[in-house]
């Protein structure tokens, strides 16, 4: 069982992801601000991070969280971050390629919503998997 | 109990906010600019136009030396002086380049101020030694005065151009007043010792010689600084129109982000409830409400994607050519990408997408050539015949720009209707029949992004076979084309 972070403004959302993914079997928090997701981050190391891009307050919160965490200290910084948002890359609204390039986001995976969850159990099962073989290294 | 004290005083001052200093922004910004690049330029400029003033008076000088060309035009042969000032020249172009590109290097604004004006203080002091040498008052030379006059009202303030002006008068005056009183030995190129003038003036036509003179490098000092001063008012208004459009152009850009966001979020919210309800995960649902559950899953999809295409439209239609950040793109690459994402569709239609991609270099605008390629390649698959393959291929063209082709096997269209094709939410019925799922607004976005990169579409169909769109993009996009 896996300890996974969603970390999303939309309680409806998170809700029905959080069921999905309880489901499937991992211990599933749900932060709905970024605050929040940071004090949890740090009482507890998450195995994989479900991120949102937008936030009320801020439209682009979602990317900077995940910078600071790559600043973390510790085994928190290589936490696999899963970023799904309702507005892709596709839309030239300012998120563009540099958004979800490695070396400016370091994302491992980006999921637009809709949200197939076959599609995001998979996305889930292979980036944990990933970190688990990571850590035995 | 005081409630005064808990009470929270916030005044929001909109009015400030509907007239925002631009100008004094704008004016700080091109100082700025001035101070740093241009800056540069103009000691680069001076110095440039300074080596034409040395070569023509090491010229001067050594033609001085065929005394008989200079005694036939009554000149005083055999000058040494124009070599002299030459040589002061040469010296200060070179430490003034080389203290410019230093300065440059290191970001210092000031250091290359002082460049200037030290440029503008040692110019009009060698120019004052000429004016002496060629004749103050013979010659028309005191006008060359004019020259620095005029370039410091086209570069400087009004105030620093009348500061140039006024140091100009200090330095012909002082000559004149030297020469008078005997503390500088008069000259002159005339041979007869006092050119056109022939007798020594008395001190009233000197006097008003000298007044003549200053009032014309006045007038025109007056004329040049307010003409200059009335183009840099246009230049800070400029500024300021530019700069409130780029902030009403981020300002937009932020709106439609956050409206996407606002318009698809509840829909994906929608969207994933019904997926925990379908999989099972709130108990076993009768056969009939999971077909329901499946018809408002696939309507809520639906909403959410024609939502995403009316912003994308609304973005490009918006949208100018010079509005447009193009960078150059390996066409290949970004159709490549495109593929990816239409992928699943294809998969689930049952279409094969057979790539032939030469990589190709263009200027043009990523976002804007996904969006394009993206919705011609969707389209061919939605309209393909089940089992069928789509062939996508991009070649360059000799002596154009390259040429992009998506090819199915489908529908086709009707060709009374192939016209109509790029209107904003025309379907065909065949194509309603053959897909429910279109919006008729993917076509629509690719002619607007057709038109701001002034691209060709050919689009040749035959009903029941199948489609071809031609991409053809112009030679002046090509990366080449525009440097």
């Amino acid at each position: 069982m896996s300890y996974i972070m969603i970390v999303d403004d939309d309680d409806d959302f998170s809700f029905a992801t959080a069921t999905v993914l309880e489901e499937a079997g991992h211990e599933v928090r749900v932060e709905s601000n970024i605050p929040g997701a940071e004090s949890s981050l740090k009482t507890k190391e998450p195995d994989l991070v479900i991120l949102d891009a937008m936030f009320p307050e801020n439209s682009s919160a979602g990317f900077e969280l995940a910078r600071k965490i790559r600043q973390f200290d510790g085994t928190l910084k290589h936490v696999p971050i899963l970023m799904l948002t309702a507005v892709n890359s596709k839309f030239p609204l300012g998120f563009c390629d540099k958004d979800i390039d490695d070396a400016y986001l370091p994302v491992e995976d980006f999921l637009e919503k809709p949200v197939d969850f076959d599609i995001l159990k998979k996305r889930v099962t292979l980036l944990l998997k990933n970190r688990s073989t990571c850590i035995l290294k | 109990m005081d409630l005064s004290a808990k009470i929270h005083d916030h005044v929001f001052d909109f009015s400030a906010e509907a007239q925002p200093p631009v100008n004094d922004t704008c004016k700080i910004i091109l100082n700025k600019i001035l101070f740093n690049d241009l800056l540069l330029e103009h000691i680069a400029w001076y110095c440039r136009f300074r080596w034409i003033v040395i070569a023509v008076l090491l010229l001067f000088g050594l033609a001085s030396f065929l005394d008989d060309l200079f005694i036939f035009m009554k000149l005083r042969p055999d000058l040494y002086w124009p070599f002299g000032i030459a040589c002061i020249g040469i010296i200060m172009n070179i430490s003034f380049m080389t203290h410019a590109r230093r300065s440059m290097i290191s970001g210092s604004g000031n250091s290359l101020l002082l460049n200037m004006w030290c440029q503008i203080i040692i110019d009009l002091s060698l120019l004052t030694m000429v004016v002496h040498y060629v004749g103050s008052l013979d010659t028309v030379i005191s006008f060359a005065y004019l020259f620095h006059i005029v370039l410091s009202c086209i570069y400087f303030s009004r105030i620093q151009s009348l500061s140039v002006t006024l140091f100009s008068t200090v330095l012909f005056i002082s000559c004149v007043v030297f020469e008078r009183i005997g503390a500088l030995s008069p000259a002159s190129i005339y041979g007869d010792s006092l050119g056109i003038y022939k007798v020594a003036p008395d001190i009233q036509s000197i006097i008003i010689h000298v007044v003549m003179i200053l009032s014309i490098w006045y007038v025109v000092w007056y004329l040049v600084s307010y003409i200059s001063n009335l183009v840099r008012e246009r230049d800070y208004e400029l500024c300021t129109t530019n700069q409130r459009l780029k902030e009403a152009q981020e300002e937009k850009t932020k709106h439609l982000l956050r409206l996407t966001h606002e318009l698809k979020a509840p829909f994906a919210a929608i969207d994933a409830n019904i997926q925990v309800i379908q999989k099972g995960h709130c108990g076993v649902l009768p056969f009939k409400a999971l077909e329901l559950l499946e018809r408002i899953a696939a309507r809520s999809r639906k909403l959410g994607d024609v939502i995403q295409a009316m912003l994308q439209l609304e973005n490009v239609q918006k949208m100018t050519p010079e509005m447009l950040g193009t960078e150059t793109l390996d066409l290949a690459e970004t159709i490549k990408w495109c593929i990816t994402q239409v992928q699943p569709t294809a998969e689930k239609q049952g279409v094969k997408i057979e790539a032939n991609l030469h990589s190709v270099q263009v200027d043009a605008n990523e976002d804007c050539m996904k969006m394009l390629f993206s919705n011609v390649i969707s389209n061919a698959i939605l309209y393909s015949h089940h089992n069928a393959h789509v062939s996508v291929d991009c070649r360059p063209r000799p002596d154009s720009g390259p040429m992009v082709f998506v090819e199915d096997h489908g529908i086709g269209i009707l060709p009374e209707k192939i016209d109509k094709i790029f209107d904003e939410y025309y379907r065909t019925d065949e194509a309603v029949s053959h897909n429910k799922n279109s919006n008729g607004l993917g076509l629509a976005i690719v002619r607007h992004v057709a038109q701001l990169h002034r691209l060709s579409i050919r689009v040749a169909s035959t009903p029941d076979i199948g489609t071809k769109f031609e991409i053809l993009f112009p030679a002046s996009l090509s990366p080449a084309a525009t440097k």
